[in-house]
């Protein structure tokens, strides 16, 4: 099937060959063979359109050079950018557009290179935008592995949660009616990336470092780190004390005994 | 009045040269249109989808085909100006267009 019919030569010679012979059609003697201006004409479309591909061409690769150094850039963004999602998936209640947006934006972000840090707090933005995604045709509550329920560690002997996979825990109060500073309220094994948005822990010892804690509130407890990473957003410290791990980290210390506030260590 | 054999020739290549614009058209619209269809798919990291943009593509190969077709009877009509500058007569303008036809054009 054709699209357009093109008048065949043909078609077209057999009609100038009828008409030359009964009449209808005459020989203007006036004209004579000539080179057509249409060559020269169609020479200069090639070429503007050689001088376009070739600008063109140019022009994308100028485009992938900016785009590579644009990719350094985001790179070295990475920390304070997914910082920056996790907060806004875990602090307000985004609207399905929002959702789709700042899950591109971390896909996007997912593909680059960072260092070891870097690439665990894109996971962890990972983590809670899944979470949250899910949750998101809902009323706003972040949906989690672990959540909204209180343990109470006065039977136990060994850590109330015990993570050994990457997890997503909310709402979650870890306490002992009984004061037992010797016990571990989320206890990690191996790296797995955890995320504690709202997490309550009382009358316990935590390990702060190697979790994403998203407005915690720490009461009586005894806090201690490893010196791993921390990643504190909007906590809460009532009083609580710590040991000479803390003191080691610069700031630390005086950041649990001011009460609140945000602290972050790589 | 009578037609001059050119005139005649040329009303021809004005019809074909609609078609040829409109075929041009036709295979940049499909063209741009894969290609947006390859990067929006590539930029949502939907993988699998980006494959219609290639498939959407496939269809201007007809279109090329046809465009080269038209292309090609556009040449043997401007060939078929050569004898008419020659001819001194009608019949004799006739009989080379018979002629030349039936040799040579007939292998373009």
């Amino acid at each position: 099937m054709k699209l357009f019919k093109p008048r065949y030569a043909s078609d077209v010679a057999a009609e100038l060959v009828s008409g030359l012979l009964d009449g209808s059609i005459v020989l203007d003697r006036s004209e004579s063979v000539q080179v057509h201006e249409g060559l020269n004409r169609r020479s200069w479309i090639y070429l503007v359109a050689f001088a376009m591909l070739t600008t063109l061409l140019t022009l994308i690769f100028r485009i992938r050079i900016i785009a590579d150094r644009i990719t350094i850039d985001m790179a070295l963004m990475v920390s304070a950018e997914a910082s920056t999602v996790i907060t806004t998936y875990l602090t307000q209640k985004p609207s399905e557009k929002d959702v789709t947006k700042l899950s591109n934006q971390i896909r996007v972000l997912s593909r680059l290179t960072g260092s070891g840090s870097q690439q665990r707090e894109v996971i962890a933005a990972v983590v809670a935008a899944k979470a949250v995604e899910a949750s998101a045709r809902i009323p706003y509550t972040p949906d989690s592995d672990i959540k909204n329920v209180t343990l109470d560690l006065a039977g136990n002997a060994a850590g109330a949660i015990f993570v050994t996979r990457d997890t997503f825990i909310s709402n979650v109060k870890l306490m002992s009616s009984v004061p037992k500073p010797d016990e571990t309220g989320i206890w990690i094994q191996g790296s797995p990336v955890v995320v504690a948005y709202r997490v309550i822990i009382e009358n316990l010892t935590q390990n702060i470092d190697g979790i994403f804690w998203y407005e915690p509130v720490f009461r009586n407890c005894k806090i201690i780190s490893g010196g791993g990473p921390i990643r504190i957003y909007n906590g809460t410290f009532v009083k609580c004390r710590s040991d000479a791990t803390v003191s080691r980290i610069t700031k630390l210390k005086t950041f649990i005994e001011s009460g609140s506030g945000s602290f972050h260590k790589e | 009045m009578a037609r001059t054999a050119q005139q005649v020739i040329e009303s021809a290549l004005k019809e074909n040269r609609f078609s040829e614009i409109a075929l041009y058209a036709c295979i940049l619209l499909l063209f741009l249109v894969g290609l947006a269809i390859v990067l929006w798919t590539v930029w949502l990291n939907q993988a699998w989808a980006s494959t219609c943009g290639p498939a959407i593509s496939l269809l201007v190969i007809p279109m090329l085909k046809q465009l080269r077709d038209i292309r090609q009877e556009k040449l043997k009509l401007r060939l078929i100006e050569v004898p008419l500058g020659i001819a001194t007569t009608e019949k004799a303008a006739a009989a080379a267009i018979v002629r030349i036809f039936e040799q040579g054009l007939k292998k373009l």
